[in-house]
């Protein structure tokens, strides 16, 4: 450690070593000691301090926490989303609530959803036989990319 | 509840406990305003930025994770970028900063010296950039550490350091200017 490390340190924490970087201080407290200079340097540094200690600010008054406990009070909290929430966020969005107590008018909603998706279902896999065996190799390489990762070989 | 650890009371919070909350604010309510005040420059803009920092503290309790930063660092960073943005605004008005009137027991002559380099000090600070400002709270009168601030600011631990020295090289420049020949010497 030298006088120069002694000066930055002090130019930007002050003079007052319990101020200074922990990993620095016991190394450059012995150059107090050592070096006359080294006070000279801090000399201006201490009556900064001094100037800046002089600016205390007043304790807050204890009806800000009652108030800030208060207003709490009145706050919801906020929770993370479950997926399932999220789920049901969308289908408000699809069929926005009337009034009704959500549970009651969710569950129809998503029974009439899941009707719909397996009619669609049933006339896909009764729709299958139309398709001629050419078509339907097609569409499997297409899904899965066989026919490229053959044709790099 | 008063061996729970700030990080423990959080815990607690998520779970809606509100005496945890109360607790919590109970212990870092003193320093959020002394940071806060010597960040925005005024007690009522200081009691509103706490106010909703803690507010902040309380809504989204559920959701905090610790992420290895303590409540602390985290909180300070809260409520110094609820600062920033509170002085950000326009027509924001910075001054009323003299804080503590003077120790009464001194003598007048002294008093009056005490009160107007506090005056002095409250406006050279208030003219400081943002980011010197608060690097300054933290590291001078919140004394954390210069690699606590860094988190807290988001930045590396060189440039806190040269934050703090372009601080203090301005304010000697600037009391120098507001406090005449009588400081000129000294600092």
């Amino acid at each position: 450690m030298t006088l120069n490390r002694l000066q930055q340190v002090a130019e930007a924490y002050g003079a007052d070593p319990r101020r200074w970087p922990a990993a620095e201080r016991q190394a450059l407290e012995p150059l107090l000691a050592q070096h006359p200079a080294a006070h000279a340097l801090l000399r201006g540094e201490q009556n900064l301090d001094r100037l800046l200690d002089g600016w205390q600010v007043a304790p807050p008054d204890w009806a800000l926490e009652r108030r800030i406990v208060a207003v709490a009070a009145m706050a919801g909290q906020v929770r993370p989303v479950r997926p399932w929430q999220r789920l049901a966020g969308w289908l408000e969005l699809l069929w926005p609530g009337d009034g009704l107590p959500r549970g009651r008018l969710l569950w129809p909603q998503v029974a009439g959803l899941a009707a719909a998706a397996m009619i669609g279902f049933l006339v896909g896999i009764s729709d299958f036989g139309a398709f001629d065996q050419a078509d339907a190799t097609g569409l499997d390489d297409a899904l899965t990319g066989i026919s490229a990762v053959g044709n790099w070989q | 509840m008063h061996d729970l650890s700030d990080e423990g009371l959080m815990a607690n919070i998520a779970d809606g406990d509100r005496g945890a909350f109360q607790h919590l604010v109970e212990r870092h309510l003193d320093r959020a305003v002394r940071l806060a005040q010597r960040i925005v420059g005024n007690r009522s803009d200081a009691e509103e930025v706490v106010q909703e920092a803690f507010l902040r503290v309380w809504t989204t309790a559920p959701r905090w994770r610790l992420d290895g930063a303590l409540f602390r660092t985290w909180f300070s960073r809260v409520l110094v970028n609820l600062c920033i943005d509170r002085k950000r605004r326009p027509g924001f008005a910075p001054l009323e900063a003299a804080g503590d009137p003077p120790d009464p027991a001194m003598g007048a002559e002294q008093r009056l010296n005490q009160s107007q380099e506090a005056a002095a000090v409250a406006a050279a600070v208030a003219e400081l950039p943002e980011r010197q400002r608060a690097v300054l709270a933290l590291c001078y009168w919140q004394e954390m550490s210069n690699a606590e601030a860094a988190d807290v600011l988001s930045l590396s631990v060189g440039a806190v350091e040269s934050l703090l020295v372009r601080a203090r090289r301005t304010l000697r420049v600037t009391l120098k200017a507001r406090l005449g020949h009588a400081m000129e010497e000294k600092l």
